[in-house]
């Protein structure tokens, strides 16, 4: 029922559509992308700056760092080291037993053993940057899906938060009422008068800056309007007189709570995270943007635009629209859907 | 010469004639009045006729009004503009609910002001004093205070009396009233009918007055329609419909209503009395009356002694508390089967006399006793069906959970002990999944006393359980309450405003004003010979 009224909301649908997709491949993350090493932090100064669709070859040799972390479950998370380091290169022969090559743009020619070269049989590959290099060589393809993953993380987990308290919060204070609803409204109307940005700059003060962090700073301030709303809603459901006859059969308060009046905030509830996921996003952007969010060389969304906001004026617009551009479809998609629901889960029509 | 001329008017929605074929006309000066039930078509039709139904309801027809310049022009084929120029000036409504009606954020004065200026240019002094004036001959007190207030800040009544003043602000020559008196208590209903009826005839105005009750269009209307599943099916003049009604469905409508001298028999319903044959023809069926086993009154189960409300305006800086006593000493006892009506206007205390005896509130002092030999708890039913069921729960749900949280039957029990109830309520069994949007106003109140009994109470309050419902509906709930008693021998403590009503149902009866008891006593023996002044009034306000 929910789902065929959705379903007509075109622009809703394609936002779900859009969603889903970057959850894929954010969920995905680093088994997808071509550079799968922690914080996709490989550089190549040699290919630094490159358009979208560059293409270049590529050396393997035997990876110098000593310690090597093995692959593991968190891998998945964290993403791994290779078994062997890229070397980018024009053009490679093969003489005795070494191995002659010229650096990409670069007319010195330069040698290394047999011995260093990772597997003999496929001493190279081709490799093509579908959405070309930063300042120092990276991909900013593997780049941007990885900062999609944190800025959809950060919007999951901040709704999380922010659903269990504001939730908790309203019910007490709507159901209550009294002294309860004096306290926490007092909580709210301190919460809401500090600027949010501010806020939670101060709480990333505290609590430091780092992938967590951000997660509980976002999540602790967008509780409160979620409180709010769920507040009057209960105000006005509590009236009802199925809540009296409840009280009346001799149900608990609990049990009123979580069986009768729950149920009938479910759709403001939802519609609320979604207006929140796409602010938490908006928030984290903002925060790595003035780098008090996620902190180098984790790459976040806001934090690229960050990094290659100076390079707009340059010839290398996109490392700064790309992520810009993700983020603006991101939120955008977010308002689509929660504006298909709303419509769809209005009772009144 | 007919006013206002509507000839096969046809209302359709989504393929469903609201209305189907209307005809009729309005003479000068003369009130139709309309009545029906919920569904009927009744207000369809007085809002189609100026096209204010929503754009997905479909209408044709004919409407000929003829317009003070004497000319006559087909309102369904006037455009928005022509239509607005009309609406209030020549054709004026007053609406069911005076509070919504009126826009709570102006006062009285300025709201009847813009009706004025929206058609009249008229200049500031003259306007105020033309308003002061209609105040005053609607019988509104102290105009001028009237005239600065907000509609909160006077009664239901007096917002009425606003209305009313608003709708004449232009002297209109057709005046439409929907169910002006129904959100009001019984003894300012009269006072309001009576106000209407005598302005209309002062200023020879023609008036379509709509009413759910009969028994209301009787000191009103020169001519009545009744209008039965969007179509008309008996019209005439006050006296014959009265004296000498003609279509099975008008003569159901008398014999189905609750009243003091039915009390003792089973109430015939509209579906027991009026059948349809295959061609749609409606026909009228036997029925006999039948009367009820006499209750036998068994011990005393509930004694209230002294009971006091007052509620304190706690302020912040003000150290002294105000107290406002709502119910000021109220003493009873109730016999188990038997029922005890309540009577009162909005504000008497009733509904928190009710809430102190659910525990839903604390009385300030006194005390009740419940002298049940079980100590059951005593279950309440409420006024409004569609807000005292949960939207989310089946009626199954909400008839065990009670069951399950009080411990009173066995998880296995519970489903039978549920499906028991529905039965006996009058339910089928495939009532125990439906949601409450799925069911109608009476099956809704049907699960509400299931719900209620479903924790085996001794006494049971009925808080106007009858009151939002449709006569033919009415008439159904309050036989099967009577059923219940003398199946389950259950106290009914009936609350109402309605003295018919509770004359139907009560065996004892108490008169509460202001927070007091009036009158207690028999009911019978108030009825015929009340002492109070105030009593005098109520049953005079019902019974002429």
């Amino acid at each position: 029922m929910i789902w065929k009224r959705f379903k007509k909301n075109k622009l809703a649908v394609a936002g779900l559509i859009f969603i889903c997709i970057s959850l894929l491949v954010s969920v995905m993350g680093y088994i997808v992308v071509p550079d799968h090493t922690a914080d996709v932090n490989i550089m190549y100064p040699d290919i630094a700056l490159k358009k979208p669709g560059f293409s270049c070859n590529y050396l393997k040799v035997k990876s110098k760092s000593s310690e090597k972390k093995t692959k593991s479950f968190f891998s998945f998370f964290k993403g791994w080291d290779s078994d062997f380091d890229l070397i980018s290169i024009d053009t490679f022969w093969q003489k005795n037993d070494s191995i002659y090559f010229k650096n990409y743009n670069n007319l010195l020619i330069q040698n290394i053993h047999k011995s260093e070269i990772y597997n003999l049989n496929n001493i190279s590959l081709k490799r093509i940057s579908v959405l070309g290099t930063d300042r120092y060589g990276r991909d900013l393809l593997s780049r941007l899906v990885i900062g999609t993953r944190v800025s959809i993380a950060v919007g999951l987990v901040a709704v999380f938060i922010s659903v269990i308290i504001g939730l908790l919060m309203g019910l007490l204070a709507g159901y209550f009422r009294g002294w309860v609803d004096g306290v926490i409204m007092w909580l709210i109307n301190i919460i809401w008068s500090l600027p949010t940005l501010m806020f939670v700059i101060a709480l990333t003060f505290a609590i430091g800056k780092g992938f967590w962090q951000i997660f509980v700073a976002i999540g602790l301030t967008s509780w409160v309007e979620l409180a709010r709303i769920v507040r009057g809603q209960v105000f006005s459901i509590r009236e009802k007189e199925f809540i009296q006859a409840a009280t009346v059969m001799g149900f608990s308060n609990i049990r009123i709570i979580v069986k009768h009046i729950l149920p009938n905030i479910w759709g403001t509830v939802i519609i609320m995270s979604v207006a929140n996921f796409a602010s938490a996003i908006l928030l984290e952007a903002g925060l790595s943007f003035l780098g008090q969010g996620l902190q180098p060389p984790a790459p976040s969304l806001g934090q690229m635009i960050k990094e290659n906001y100076a390079f707009i004026v340059f010839d290398a617009s996109h490392l700064a629209i790309f992520p810009g551009l993700m983020i603006a479809l991101l939120v955008m998609s977010v308002n689509f859907i929660g504006n298909g629901l709303r419509d769809a889960l209005d009772v009144n029509e | 010469m007919s006013l206002i001329k509507i000839s096969e008017f046809n209302a359709i929605a989504e393929d469903i004639h609201l209305v189907k074929d209307v005809s009729f006309d309005v003479d000068e000066g003369k009130i139709t009045g309309i009545v029906g039930e919920s569904g009927s078509g009744k207000s369809v039709t007085c809002m189609g006729i100026t096209k204010l139904l929503p754009k997905t309801v479909k209408i044709n027809g004919n409407v000929l009004f003829t317009k003070n310049d004497g000319k006559t022009i087909d309102l369904l084929h006037c455009n928005e503009n022509e239509l607005t120029k009309l609406r209030g000036k020549e054709i004026s409504y007053v609406f069911q609910e005076p509070m919504t009606a009126l826009n709570p954020v102006y006062t009285c004065g300025f709201q009847v002001c813009e009706a004025i200026l929206a058609h009249q240019k008229i200049n500031k002094n003259e306007l105020k004093s033309k308003v002061l004036n209609l105040f005053g001959e609607v019988k509104l007190p102290d105009t001028e205070r009237i005239f600065n207030s907000y509609p909160h800040q006077i009664s239901g009544g007096q917002r009425q009396r606003v209305m009313i003043a608003m709708a004449l602000a232009n002297n209109p020559r057709l005046l439409i009233a929907d169910e002006p008196t129904t959100a009001l208590d019984a003894s300012v209903q009269k006072s309001i009918i009576d106000l209407m009826v005598e302005m209309v005839k002062k200023r020879g105005m023609s008036m379509i007055f709509i009413s759910h009750d009969l028994n209301c269009l009787k000191s009103v209307a020169n001519h009545i329609i009744v209008m039965y599943k969007g179509q008309i099916v008996e019209t005439g003049d006050k006296n014959k419909i009265f004296e000498n009604p003609s279509h099975p469905y008008t003569k159901a409508l008398m014999k189905t209503r609750p009243d003091y001298k039915n009390a003792g028999y089973i109430l015939p319903t509209i579906s027991d009395l009026i059948g349809q044959n295959e061609n749609g023809e409606f026909f009228e069926k036997k029925f006999e009356v039948i009367k009820r086993n006499k209750n036998l009154i068994g011990n005393k189960i509930l004694d209230v002694n002294n009971i006091t409300k007052s509620y304190f305006k706690n302020s912040f800086f003000a150290k002294n508390k105000n107290s406002q006593a709502v119910i000021k000493g109220i003493s009873f006892s109730a016999y188990s089967n038997s029922t005890i009506g309540i009577v009162g206007e909005s504000g008497c205390g009733k509904s928190t006399l009710a809430k102190i005896l659910t525990n839903l509130e604390k009385e300030t002092s006194g005390d009740f006793k419940n002298l049940s030999t079980d100590k059951s708890k005593i279950q309440m039913v409420f006024q409004d069906p569609y807000s005292s069921l949960n939207p989310t729960i089946t009626a199954g749900e909400a008839i065990s959970e009670p069951m399950i949280v009080n411990k009173i039957n066995s998880k296995k029990n519970t489903k039978q002990e549920t499906l028991k109830l529905l039965e006996l309520t009058g339910l089928t069994a495939d009532f125990y999944y439906k949601y409450p949007h799925q069911m109608s106003g009476g099956q809704r109140q049907r699960v509400c006393i299931a719900r209620a009994l479903s924790t085996k109470p001794s006494i049971l309050i009925l808080d106007e359980a009858v009151s939002a419902l449709d006569v033919s509906v009415q008439s159904q709930i309050l036989n099967l309450l009577k059923d219940l008693q003398s199946k389950l021998s259950l106290t009914y403590l009936f609350i109402s405003h309605d003295l018919n009503i509770v004359g139907y149902m009560a065996d004892e009866i108490i008169i509460l004003k202001n927070g007091k008891i009036e009158e207690q006593g028999k009911l019978p023996e108030i009825l015929n010979n009340p002492q109070t002044e105030y009593t005098k009034f109520l049953i005079n306000c019902i019974y002429n």
